[in-house]
């Protein structure tokens, strides 16, 4: 009976520090803005090195952007303004952020040609992609508008896409959206603030 | 003497085309290693009294050149009304080269030329940037 009852208590303790420290991350954290609640949402695409998941990178705040390696303006723009960012990261931060960058252009972008492109703006991106049937469903849960033309791929085609570089949290959720134009200071710093620093 | 070569070589553009159409800061935004494509940005300013027309491009840098809006799809026939200065700069307008001939390293310098109406042409030199 004693036994019990101490149990009981220790767990009556446990969720009120749990609880506590949740209520406590929660207000260090910023919050979602309501229009990106529903957007995202979790994948399995190919990268070089294998199959690569949004969940792999829990607990790490990360940049997504959606592009081509044909591309010649602003998608290096803006891997470049995702790379700056990155380094901008205090040392101790360093390894808790990510980038990907998913092509939605399969047919010319392997994952090893999307590896080396990629690792020109810094080597701790990742390039990755799938077939047109996966990226047209990711597509659609991260609200993201692009054509790819029915051409050959050696017929030096161009594909339209949507311009969004989406920061992650730690739980895998969209909770912002920036562009190239985005000063890689801003970004960082709402990257710091999403580790809770 | 190099030096002076050099820039002369800089210099031809603006005597080749003296006074009335003028091509400044013509760059190239250095690619990835592997990619086949590159833009090129550049200031065109229009200072006589007629307007003009941008027709084409071509360079020995790449197998394709052509001009592009910021949704790269083909612009053709820009019109530059007298004192216009129309910039390609990133993120707008910009010169799309396909099929780069050879890996552009920072410092090169590429050459292109630049077709107006009625059979004039611009020799431009574009200096490739790291522009990450
Ligand atoms: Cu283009």
């Amino acid at each position: 009976m004693q036994a019990w009852k101490t149990g009981l208590a220790a767990l009556l303790m446990l969720g009120c520090i749990v609880g506590a420290a949740g209520l406590y991350a929660q207000r260090l954290q910023p919050s979602i803005p309501a229009y990106l609640a529903r957007m995202g949402g979790d994948f399995a695409l190919q990268s070089a090195t294998g199959t690569v998941h949004l969940h792999d990178f829990r607990g790490k705040v990360g940049l997504l952007y959606f592009g081509y390696s044909h591309c010649p303006d602003v998608c290096p723009a803006a891997l470049g303004v995702m790379a700056r960012a990155m380094r901008q990261m205090p040392q101790a931060l360093a390894d808790r952020v990510y980038a990907l960058f998913v092509s939605i252009d399969p047919r010319r972008d392997t994952p090893a040609h999307l590896q080396r492109y990629v690792s020109f703006f810094d080597p701790r991106m990742t390039g990755v992609t799938g077939t047109p049937q996966q990226l047209a469903a990711l597509a659609a849960d991260w609200r993201l508008e692009y054509v790819v033309p029915k051409a050959a791929a050696d017929s030096q085609y161009t594909v339209s896409h949507s311009n969004f570089i989406y920061l992650i949290n730690a739980q895998g959720q969209v909770v912002a959206l920036f562009d190239e134009k985005t000063s890689p200071d801003a970004m960082a710093s709402l990257m710091r603030r999403w580790l809770g620093r | 003497m190099k030096r002076m070569l050099w820039g002369c070589l800089l210099l031809m553009p603006w005597l080749a085309e003296a006074a009335d159409l003028e091509v400044a800061n013509a760059r190239v935004r250095m690619p990835p290693p592997v990619s086949e494509t590159a833009a090129v940005y550049m200031d065109i300013r229009n200072a006589d009294v007629q307007a003009h027309r941008l027709t084409g491009v071509t360079t020995d840098a790449a197998a394709m050149a052509m001009f592009h809006g910021r949704d790269m799809q083909a612009l053709h026939d820009i019109r530059l009304v007298p004192g216009e200065h129309y910039a390609f700069a990133p993120g707008g307008a910009h010169i799309m080269l396909m099929g780069l001939k050879r890996v552009l390293h920072a410092g090169d310098r590429i050459r292109l030329s630049l077709q107006f109406d009625g059979d004039r042409q611009l020799q431009v030199q574009a200096i490739v940037r790291d522009m990450r």
